[in-house]
C-alpha cells in the first residue's frame, strides 16, 4: 500500500476546511451545465 | 484494464487459472498486463473475486487462492475502495450473477454490451463491434453531430454499447439483463480564502510530484506526452526532476505556420530538462490516412482522439524505447475553470445548429441536455474524463498505460478551492511552471496553440474526395439524421469558406465523418452469420 498512500490535498492551507455538501439539485444542473459548455470550448480549441 | 467474454451458461462454473488470466467454462477474463498494475484472484468456492488495478505490491498473480467467505468479503471491500484506478469482478455461483466495479480515475473505460446470453466487456469499444448492430441511439447522435460531443454517460452514441464510467458498477445475471448503476455525486469543492502564509504555487507542485511519485516508485518507465503547451509543460517538468534517466518525451508538431513558436517553448523545455524527445509533423499523419490503424483495420470509435494516426506514431515509438506509462496533460484546463456562480455562460450554449439536419434530428436536440443521462459530478472533471475516453485505448493498444497527474482527485480538489485569483489566467499553473525555472517563453505564450490549420488541411484539401464519397453514401441519411444534399452542399460551401470562418465551423463534418465511419466499422466487423445446411 506504501506506493498509493494518500497524499495531502493542501487543505491545511485554507482558512477552513470545512467541505462543501452536495449542491442543491437547481445548482448541480447549473454546475454541470457550465462545465458543459466549458468542455465544449475546450474540445473545440483542442481539435480544431 | 480487462478483456472479457461472459457466457450466462458458466456464471455457476468454478474459475480457473487460464494462460492469461481466468475461464470458466467459454469464458474468460483477460488482464491487462502492465508494469503499473497489477492482478490477483481469490475464491471462497461459491464466489469469485477477479481484480486489475493500478499497483500496490502484488504484481500480476492469476492463480486463484482459496480464501474464507470472510476474506474474500474484506478483499472486495478493499477492491472496491481502492484509492487508485481499478476494475474488479465479482462472480456469484450459486446466484449466477456477476457484478463489475470500476474505479474513482476512469483512467482506461470499459465497455460492455451483451448478446445472444453472453456479456462481452473490453477497454477497445471496437473490439466489442462483432456483437453490436450497425445502429445510433438517435439523440446520443444528433447530440454528437450537433456538437460534437459524447456526454459523458453509461449511454453511447452506439446503440447497445455501455459505457462503465467512474466509480459505476454493473450487474449481470442468469434471470437479469445487464444493468449500469452510478455512483452517488462526489461533493463539489468551492472555492474558499488561503491562510495568509499559504504559497498556493508551492502547495501545488508539492501536490504534482507526490502524485507521480506514486507511479514512479516502482516498475514502469515514464514517457511523456509534450506539446510545449502549460500542461505537458508542467507534467514533464515536474517528471523530469523525480525520474533517475533522462526523461522521454513525444511531441505532436503543429503545421508550419505554428511550429515556430512551438518549437521554441519545446527547446526551452527539452534543454532545460534534458529531455529525451521524439517529434512527429501531424502533417503527416493526417486524420484518416489509409495507412493508419483506423483506416486499415475499420475500427473507428466516435470519441476517440482525432489526430489519432499522428498520435500512434508518437505512441509506437514510446513503446519501441521501452516505455510502459505515459504521462499526459489531460486535465489541466479544468483546474482552473471558473465555478457555476462565477460565470454567465449560457448553459444551453451549442453554437449555430449545423444547416444539414433533419427536423427530427433537432427535435430530439429540444431535450438535450435535460434527457441525456449524464453521469454524476465525480472527484475529476467530466471533461477529463472524456479526455481519458477519447486517449485511453489508443494507449492501450500500444501496452502503455496512461496517467493524467493533473487530474488526480488531490489536485483537482486543490485547485477547485482555490480563490479566484488564482485561477484567473491560469495563474497557479504559470506561476508553478516559473517555479520550476521556466522563461515566459513557455509560461506565457501570446498564443493558444491551434492546430487549426491541420485540421483544416484534412478537411478541406486532402481528404475533400473521401469525406464527399462518404457524404454522398450517407448512412445518416438512411436513419433520418441528415439531409444528404444540404450536407453535400453545406460541405462543398464551408470548403470555399476556408480562411473566411472559423474551423470549428467544419467540425459537424468531421463529427459526419466519424459516425459515418463508425456504422461502417460495425458492419465490416460483424461476423458473417453461418450458413447451416438443411
Amino acid at each position: 500500500m506504501d506506493v498509493i498512500k494518500q497524499i495531502s490535498d493542501g487543505s491545511e492551507w485554507f482558512e477552513t476546511t470545512e467541505e462543501a455538501t452536495h449542491f442543491s439539485e437547481a445548482e448541480v444542473d447549473r454546475a454541470t451545465m457550465a462545465k458543459a459548455a466549458g468542455a465544449r470550448d475546450a474540445q473545440k480549441k483542442k481539435k480544431t | 484494464m480487462l478483456k472479457f467474454r461472459i457466457a450466462r451458461s458458466d456464471l455457476s462454473s468454478h474459475w480457473s487459472t487460464s494462460a492469461d488470466g481466468w475461464q470458466a467454462g467459454g469464458s474468460s477474463v483477460l488482464p491487462f498486463r502492465n508494469p503499473a498494475l497489477e492482478s490477483f484472484a481469490v475464491t471462497d468456492g461459491e464466489r469469485t473475486l477477479l481484480v486489475n488495478r493500478e499497483r500496490g505490491t502484488v504484481s500480476h498473480a492469476t492463480a486463484i487462492t482459496n480464501v474464507s467467505p470472510e476474506e474474500l468479503r474484506e478483499l472486495f471491500e478493499e477492491a472496491v475502495a481502492w484509492p487508485l484506478d481499478h476494475l474488479t469482478l465479482l462472480l456469484s455461483r450459486h446466484e449466477a450473477r456477476l457484478e463489475a466495479h470500476a474505479g474513482r480515475w476512469g483512467t482506461a473505460p470499459l465497455y460492455l454490451c451483451e448478446r445472444d446470453g453472453v456479456l462481452y466487456g473490453d477497454w477497445d469499444a471496437a473490439a466489442l463491434y462483432p456483437y453490436l448492430d450497425a445502429a445510433l441511439d438517435p439523440q446520443l447522435a444528433a447530440v454528437f453531430l450537433a456538437r460534437f460531443a459524447q456526454p459523458y454517460s453509461r449511454r453511447t452514441v452506439i446503440e447497445g454499447l455501455m459505457w462503465l464510467t467512474t466509480g459505476a458498477h454493473a450487474t449481470w445475471s442468469a434471470r437479469e439483463s445487464l444493468s449500469l448503476h452510478y455512483p452517488p455525486a462526489e461533493p463539489v469543492p468551492r472555492p474558499r480564502p488561503l491562510k495568509a502564509e499559504a504559497d498556493a504555487p508551492a502547495i501545488f507542485l508539492g501536490i504534482l510530484e507526490a502524485s507521480m511519485r506514486r507511479w514512479l516508485d516502482r516498475g514502469p518507465i515514464a514517457g511523456a506526452h509534450l506539446s510545449g503547451g502549460l500542461d505537458s509543460a508542467l507534467v514533464v517538468a515536474t517528471g523530469a526532476r523525480i525520474v533517475d534517466t533522462p526523461l522521454r518525451t513525444y511531441g505532436l508538431l503543429m503545421t508550419r505556420e505554428q511550429r515556430d513558436a512551438q518549437q521554441r517553448r519545446r527547446d526551452e523545455l527539452i534543454a532545460r530538462f534534458e529531455l529525451r524527445d521524439t517529434a512527429v509533423m501531424g502533417e503527416d499523419f493526417l486524420p484518416f490516412d489509409g495507412d493508419g490503424a483506423r483506416m486499415r483495420t475499420q475500427r473507428v470509435v466516435p470519441w476517440e482522439e482525432i489526430y489519432q494516426e499522428a498520435t500512434d506514431r508518437l505512441l509506437l515509438a514510446a513503446r519501441e524505447d521501452g516505455v510502459t506509462m505515459m504521462f499526459s496533460g489531460i486535465g489541466g484546463d479544468e483546474l482552473c475553470y471558473p465555478h457555476a456562480t462565477e460565470t454567465t455562460k449560457a448553459a444551453d450554449e451549442c453554437g449555430v445548429m449545423p444547416s444539414f439536419l433533419t427536423a427530427s434530428a433537432i427535435e430530439l436536440l429540444r431535450d438535450v441536455p435535460a434527457s441525456i443521462d449524464c453521469a454524476p459530478t465525480a472527484a475529476i472533471s467530466t471533461s477529463a474524463l472524456e479526455g481519458f475516453g477519447a486517449s485511453a485505448t489508443r494507449n492501450l493498444q500500444f501496452g502503455l498505460w496512461p496517467v493524467s497527474p493533473l487530474a488526480t482527485p488531490e489536485l483537482v480538489r486543490f485547485c477547485r478551492r482555490l480563490p479566484r485569483e488564482w485561477r484567473d489566467d491560469r495563474r497557479i499553473a504559470r506561476t508553478a511552471l516559473a517555479r520550476l525555472g521556466c522563461s515566459t517563453v513557455v509560461t506565457h505564450p501570446p498564443e493558444v496553440d491551434d492546430f487549426s490549420p491541420m485540421f483544416d488541411r484534412c478537411l478541406i484539401t486532402a481528404r475533400r474526395d473521401f469525406m464527399r464519397s462518404l457524404f454522398a453514401e450517407s448512412r445518416l441519411a438512411g436513419l433520418g439524421l441528415v439531409d444528404r444534399d444540404r450536407l453535400l452542399s453545406a460541405y462543398d460551401a464551408s470548403c470555399a469558406q476556408a480562411g473566411k470562418e472559423e474551423p470549428e465551423a467544419r467540425l459537424p463534418f468531421f463529427a459526419t465523418a466519424l459516425l459515418e465511419l463508425t456504422l461502417r466499422s460495425i458492419d465490416a466487423r460483424r461476423p458473417i452469420a453461418p450458413v447451416i445446411a438443411a
